[in-house]
């Protein structure tokens, strides 16, 4: 038709014109990157949490980069990633490297003694920080700029006992973690939400870092004859040899974890053996919710292996998000403004759920149960803490 | 605590399977020290590289320098493989962190072995990544049932292969040539040089056989676990201790030392406290450092000059 | 020429308290206490290992009871700083007298697995002990020490007490070295038996070394805890004392400065290394087999014999 081929050439003549104009303009102030810090623990121990940071955000970061506005205006994310490495000396280095180069945010990191360490360098810095530790304390040091992106362990204990006692209707509760921050931190809000109840462990045992076998542990358990076993434990190997060697030592009564008993690695390591163990997850697989099946997928095409979503990878994600919807609204990233934002974001949806913000900063209130119905998770029950 | 006899039974199989490793890797300690006067701080490591060499071909598909590879071999010739590539590294260890030093005390080799612990557990996390890896289990089952009991086929097996190599021990040190040279060399080097024997060949040999021993205890022990980079570090230390109590320099001493901690660890951790569990091996060794130095077996308190 | 070297230490140490006036970055001053802190360790180290020739690897252990101590009494008893920090050394002090007495009688690889194990012992009575230490979660709320109103809670502040704290226990090792004491420790590393036959009572100089390196890392340790105002007992590892142990052989195991060097260098390698990321430990770990082989007096001893060279050029030309 006449009229839009006149219209077409009239469009792109007025275009080609704007952009000879425009051009130069554009050229010559390109949209400043918008500078975010991370600081995952990408050497030592637990070098597997920091790899999976740091997969979250690079994919989060390559998403968002990909938007024809990219964070808001054209500006794009800019990652500067420094190693926390295992040893709170040099976490606590690489944060003051980071805040030294004009960063407007920190994400990470998720062991809670790294955040207790790096927490009197952060109350003096007013960046938002994202972390993702669950040690209750965490948010209780009166550092006003954190933010803690998943369930603490306060929540995720209570989750886990009341599953327990009401629905499998357990009244012999046997205990067993790690002796580090976060079993023994775990373990200790399960004994206080028992003895809620009135009931207290029939059997609360811990074992040392580094341990490779668990056959005192795991028979001083059974000698304890409980209905339900509540582990609390963080690292996926461990999860893994001490639910095989559980199995073959034949204890039979029913498994109830921590969100490590979700982790992939951990499930695809002990196999068999994890088959119909139950636990507290900050995310199940096949859960409702468009965002998390999209970051699934986008994941495993990208890197060719499933995410550790609750601890590692899923967590990051939701916090590059969140900072860049925060940013898009303010069109600004100044730092203040940003924490008073994210203090009031209520109902925001992220992989793991929904976020609303409290006075403390926590803003994940809920856990899932889940159970690993023959190596997949499944959702059992969502219990809101 | 009620006297359970299955349960009892049960963490006696387990403390002998673990003391067995601790043996074979006290084992390995003591022949170098015998032969070098050093103590090989890196003797962990000899048990997780192996471990971790072997999984990349016993698995099918394995991630290498973050590339994922499919090199999978039959179990077998995994195994030999493994043996024979430890052969070549006890000979390029010895090369370049005992030789250059072996005329400047012990103090600069320990300190070298050090640093080849270093180098090799985070080699392995550049190569292998930090993710722990399976290796597969040469038993069908996991448990074998019998009665009450409940026993690991893999314990078994590391009982078995001990007693094997110790046997093998025996029949080396006592009954051939090659071994009466490694004694000789181990009681005085200048005495042996000077009726023939070929001191800096034993001396390669002896870490080659250490090497060894760390090879098969990493392979036995592995299954039973994961394959991380930190899966020696532990053991060597415990086996260090294990071969103290039983009397440094003694082999027999070395072989109790071990079962014995690896027994009373288990108890231990079951009858006092799991959480202390590490500590036990360390009590028992200060205990004995403190009252009886020469430990069960040993000779000689005084050190090698 | 000693007025050349009098003007020398003076411009050095003028620069040295000049330091916080031209770095400013938080980041930079963070690096400098602790490798300032971690000096005063390696230094205790030295006088036990390079003047004493006792190989002990606890000194992390040391770190550990210090830091509580200091910790413990400023946030549970409200102690003030100072007085913690001295209990802290005197605490330290003592359990070093405690270790160092039964091991008398060992030496070489025996007197090495002795520390491992205490040092084991230690970190988990560390974390098992909650009632204390706090156990795995760590002691949160140190406080920062003042005098007056002024209080040190910046990197920069804080870099003074370190660099007073490291000047005086150098000199106190510097002081031990050219002493008497230090002649006898010396001979003690030499040969103990041909020591004791000269009347060195060798049992009390030992002594008195592990108690010099128990009260240097205790020392260590609080002003460590004060400054980061956070502990957990996963900093005070074996393999922590493995790092301070590289640090005095790198640096130059019989000589005070090599002690500083090693401790300041091996703290900055990782740092400068960072663009590395995960390969850096594997170069960190080849760099000690290199150094140990080929630079056996360490760093210091490099630079001695590098002078040496340079030094008698001039007497041969003439």
């Amino acid at each position: 038709m006449r009229l839009d081929r006149k219209n077409f050439l009239a469009t792109t003549g007025a275009a080609a014109a704007g952009a000879a104009f425009g051009f130069p303009a554009i050229v010559g102030a390109a949209p400043e990157p918008i500078r975010i810090g991370s600081v995952p623990c990408l050497t030592g121990s637990n070098a597997l949490l920091g790899q999976q940071e740091h997969e979250g955000i690079a994919l989060a970061v390559e998403e968002i980069n990909a938007r024809s506005d990219k964070v808001y205006g054209g500006r794009p994310f800019e990652i500067v990633e420094e190693d926390a490495t295992n040893d709170n000396q040099s976490a606590v280095s690489a944060l003051n490297k980071l805040l030294g180069e004009n960063v407007v945010a920190i994400v990470c990191p998720v062991l809670s003694t790294q955040i207790q360490a790096m927490a009197p360098v952060m109350k003096t810095h007013d960046v938002p920080w994202m972390t993702g530790g669950t040690a209750v304390k965490n948010t209780q040091l009166g550092v006003t700029n954190l933010f803690r992106l998943r369930g603490s362990d306060g929540i995720t204990a209570a989750g886990m006992t009341n599953f327990a006692v009401q629905d499998k209707k357990a009244k012999r509760v046997a205990i067993l973690h790690a002796s580090d921050a976060f079993g023994t931190g775990g373990a200790e809000q399960i004994v206080l939400n028992l003895k809620k109840i009135g009931l207290e462990p029939v059997a609360n045992e811990q074992y040392p870092k580094d341990a490779k076998d668990f056959t005192a542990e795991i028979l001083k358990i059974k000698q304890a004859n409980p209905d339900a076993v509540l582990m609390y434990i963080q690292n996926p190997s461990d999860t893994a040899i001490i639910l095989k060697q559980a199995r073959s030592l034949a204890l039979t009564a029913p498994i109830i974890g921590s969100p490590s008993l979700g982790n992939q690695t951990a499930m695809e390591v002990a196999g068999k053996d994890a088959y119909g163990t139950y636990c507290a997850v900050d995310f199940i697989v096949g859960f409702n919710s468009n965002v998390a099946t999209h970051f699934l997928t986008a994941f495993y095409n990208k890197y060719h292996h499933l995410p550790d979503v609750g601890t590692g990878s899923g967590w990051v994600y939701d916090a590059v998000f969140m900072l860049a919807d925060t940013y898009k609204k303010q069109k600004s990233t100044d730092p203040k403004q940003t924490i008073a934002s994210l203090k009031g974001i209520k109902n925001w949806n992220g992989v793991l759920g929904a976020f609303s913000a409290d006075a403390e900063g926590n803003m994940i209130h809920a856990v899932s149960i889940g159970q690993n119905q023959d190596g997949k998770l499944r959702l059992v029950k969502k219990v809101t803490g | 605590m009620h006297f359970d006899p299955v349960a009892n039974l049960q963490l006696l199989v387990s403390g002998l399977a673990f003391g067995s490793i601790y043996a074979l890797v006290a084992l390995g300690f003591v022949l170098i020290y015998n032969a070098v006067g050093v103590v090989n701080f890196a003797q962990g490591e000899f048990v997780m590289f192996p471990s971790y060499v072997a999984v990349t071909f016993l698995l099918p598909a394995i991630a290498v320098f973050g590339t994922v590879v499919h090199w999978q071999l039959p179990v077998v010739g995994v195994y030999l493989l493994v043996l024979v590539l430890m052969v070549g590294f006890g000979l390029l260890f010895n090369r370049i962190a005992y030789h250059p030093l072996r005329d400047r005390g012990w103090m600069p080799v320990v300190i070298s072995t050090i640093g080849v612990s270093i180098f090799l557990r985070n080699a392995a996390q550049l190569i292998w990544g930090s993710q722990p890896i399976v290796m597969p289990s040469l038993f069908a089952v996991d448990t074998i049932s019998v009665g009450p009991l409940h026993i690991r086929p893999q314990d078994l097996l590391i009982i078995g292969v001990t007693a094997v190599l110790i046997a093998f021990q025996f029949f080396l040190f006592e009954r051939t040539t090659l071994g009466k040279q490694m004694r000789a060399t181990a009681q005085d080097r200048a005495t042996a040089r000077l009726v023939g024997v070929r001191v800096g060949r034993i001396v390669a040999i002896t870490f080659v056989y250490s090497a060894l021993l760390g090879t098969i205890s990493g392979l036995l022990v592995a299954p039973l676990f994961t394959v991380t980079k930190e899966m020696g570090a532990l053991i060597a230390l415990k086996a260090f201790a294990a071969s103290i109590v039983g009397g440094f320099g003694s082999i027999p001493g070395a072989i109790v030392g071990g079962l014995a901690i690896g027994v009373i660890e288990t108890f231990g951790g079951f009858y006092i406290s799991s959480a202390y569990v590490d500590a036990i091996a360390f009590v028992i060794l200060i205990g004995v450092l403190l009252l009886r130095p020469q430990g069960l077996f040993g000779e000689r308190v005084a050190e090698k000059a | 020429m000693p007025k050349t070297n009098v003007l020398a230490g003076a411009a050095l140490l003028v620069a040295l308290a000049l330091v916080p006036q031209f770095v400013h970055s938080d980041y930079l001053l963070t690096v400098i206490d602790t490798a300032g802190i971690y000096a005063i360790v390696v230094m205790g180290l030295g006088i036990l290992l390079g003047f004493a020739g006792q190989l002990s690897l606890a000194q992390a252990a040391f770190l550990g009871i210090g830091a509580y101590t200091s910790g413990w009494l400023t946030t549970n008893l409200g102690w003030p700083v100072w007085p913690s920090m001295a209990a802290a050394m005197l605490m330290s002090a003592l359990i070093g007298l405690g270790v160092g007495y039964p091991c008398l009688r060992l030496s070489g690889h025996y007197l090495a697995l002795a520390t491992i194990g205490f040092g084991i012992i230690t970190q988990l009575v560390l974390i098992n002990w909650k009632s204390v230490t706090n156990g795995s979660d760590g002691m949160t709320g140190i406080p920062a020490p003042q005098i007056g109103s002024f209080v040190f809670d910046s990197y920069g502040r804080y870099y003074y007490i370190v660099l007073v704290a490291v000047l005086a226990c150098a000199y106190v090792a510097w002081r031990i070295k050219t002493t008497r004491v230090g002649r006898a420790l010396e001979a003690i590393r030499e040969n103990e038996i041909a020591a004791r036959a000269t009347g060195i009572d060798a049992t009390r100089y030992k002594i008195i070394a592990f108690v010099l390196a128990g009260a240097y890392a205790g020392l260590a340790g609080s002003l460590l805890a004060h400054m980061t105002k956070f502990i957990s007992p996963d900093s005070y590892s074996f393999d922590q004392s493995v790092v301070f142990l590289v640090m005095l052989i790198v640096g130059g195991s019989s000589s005070i400065s090599g002690a500083i060097l090693g401790a300041v260098l091996l703290w900055f390698l990782p740092e400068v290394l960072r663009p590395l990321k995960a390969s850096y430990i594997m170069v960190y770990g080849a760099a000690v087999i290199a150094m140990i082989v080929f630079m056996p007096r360490g760093l210091v001893g490099l630079l001695e014999s590098l002078r040496a060279r340079f030094t008698r050029r001039p007497r041969e030309a003439a």
